[in-house]
């Protein structure tokens, strides 16, 4: 049996070890924003923040996850920080397709919990693990500055 | 498939001397994309011994389960190891990948292997009843080769504190952070009152396996660095068999012998 918690609720789950997060996540809890883009931890569409970092659900076995707190954006999309940058990034245009848009979203909490005032270097490493096809990256690098300069005090 | 959960690495070894032919799981990034099969996993994550990071007057000693962010948090980790880490992937990547995972991957490719053959690295192995400690050199032996029986895991890395007075590290990839290289340089070097002293050059991504020659370095040792420009072709020439890139996908063979070559130049000559 393996514990963990997702989305802040304690979860338990009887599956073989070398299963994959993402999978489980969407077949088993029917949660449906993380992606599977590449399979392969390129493209950021299955991220999800772990024990408070960002990393490619396709890449974790749920073995390892013993005890480990698992956020979605299905989870994130129920905090204020989370209506910031849903704000943030319509304003700035950074949602077209929207496939990777919950990994960016992820990237963007996982880069602003530790750096409350990000340069656009250091939003650009933050998310130089999510593929956009669409957008050109531009837009969804000035909707994380504008999070962080209208959620001021909330990260 | 069955799960293996040890909390300290006795238990580990344990479980390892008793189900050996369970594979190791340390970070996942490199085992979940091969997808090997097997019957019985290990995982090596919880085991806190495996991520500590410590000293003693002559070493530095470095657990094989630090992630990649946890190497570059840590003051004791030498600059030019955390220059070769930050060229790593992305963050995602950098919080779960491990220095353990990229030794053991093999990879003539794994971006910290140049800068541990050239620091001298050497690796502890650990089983039930015996601890193993030699050069990471002998420890790999090809790609996905390694010199680790059924029942051993491998503990940490060891550094002899060493001080640079040069340092130069290259890798060249198709993107700046994402790819797995196509060739990698390092270079190091020691000089005193105008003389070399103390020379280490490692290839990587050019052979089956990380290319560091120490004939070619030793006899290089006590030159005077202004006559070093004079000895560059010779010491291209010394290199030239040893840099036997295969071509495949991520770049012909002959642009990344160019690419090796160019490196080592500008590395020479700067030196100072
Ligand atoms: C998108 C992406 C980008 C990448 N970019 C790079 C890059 O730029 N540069 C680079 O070098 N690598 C890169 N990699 C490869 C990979 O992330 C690294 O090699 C990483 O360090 C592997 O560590 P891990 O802990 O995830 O290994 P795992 O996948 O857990 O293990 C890898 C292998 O090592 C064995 N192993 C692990 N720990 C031990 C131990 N303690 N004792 C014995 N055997 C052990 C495992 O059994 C397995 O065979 C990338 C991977 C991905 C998915
Ligand atoms: S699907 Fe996981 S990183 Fe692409
Ligand atoms: S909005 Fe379509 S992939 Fe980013």
């Amino acid at each position: 049996m393996i514990n963990f918690f997702l989305n802040e609720e304690n979860v338990q789950i009887d599956c073989d070890p070398s299963f994959r997060l993402l999978d489980i996540l969407r077949d088993k809890f029917q949660l449906m924003g993380p992606k599977e883009g590449c399979g392969e931890g390129e493209c950021g569409a299955c991220a999800v923040i772990i024990d408070g970092k960002l990393i490619n659900s396709c890449l974790v076995a749920m073995g390892s996850l013993n005890n480990s707190k698992v956020i979605t954006i299905e989870g994130y999309s129920k905090t204020d920080r989370y209506k910031v940058l849903e704000r943030t990034f319509a304003e700035a245009g950074a949602v077209q397709c929207g496939f990777c848009t919950p990994g960016m979203i992820m990237a963007a909490e996982a880069l602003l919990s530790v750096n409350a005032n990000p340069t656009v270097e250091d939003i650009r490493e933050a998310i130089s693990g999510n593929l956009c096809r669409c957008t050109g990256y531009n837009m969804i690098i000035n909707a994380i500055k504008l999070a962080a300069e209208q959620g001021v005090g909330l990260w | 498939m069955v799960g293996l959960y040890p909390k300290y690495l006795e238990e580990a070894v344990e479980m390892k001397y008793a189900h050996k032919e369970a594979k190791l799981y340390a970070g996942g990034t490199d085992w979940m994309v091969r997808h090997a099969e097997c019957n019985q996993l290990l995982f090596l994550n919880q085991i806190q011994e495996l991520k500590v990071i410590n000293e003693d007057t002559d070493n530095i000693y470095i657990g094989s389960g630090c992630t990649y962010f946890e190497l570059l948090n840590n003051d004791l980790v030498p600059e030019i190891l955390k220059e070769a880490i930050r060229g790593i992937a992305a963050p995602a990547i950098k919080n779960i990948g491990t220095i353990g995972g990229n030794i053991c991957n093999a990879s003539p490719a794994g971006d910290t292997l140049p800068i541990l053959y050239a620091l001298g690295a050497k690796v502890e192995v650990i089983s039930v009843d015996k601890n193993k400690i030699f050069p990471i050199e002998d420890f790999i032996l090809g790609v996905r080769k390694l010199l680790l029986n059924d029942t051993e895991i491998l503990k940490r890395i060891i550094i002899q504190k060493h001080e640079f007075s040069n340092t130069y590290y290259q890798k060249v990839g198709a993107r700046k952070s994402q790819a797995l290289s196509k060739a990698s340089f390092v270079g190091l070097a020691n000089i005193q009152e105008g003389k070399l002293v103390d020379l280490r050059i490692a290839f990587g991504s050019v052979a089956s396996t990380i290319i560091r020659v120490k004939q070619i370095e030793e006899k290089y040792i006590d030159i005077n660095i202004k006559e070093l420009p004079s000895h560059i072709g010779e010491i291209k020439a010394d290199y030239d068999s040893y840099i036997i890139p295969i071509d495949d996908q991520r770049s012909t063979a002959s642009y990344r012998k160019a690419v090796c070559m160019n490196l080592l130049e500008d590395f020479l000559r700067k030196l100072k």
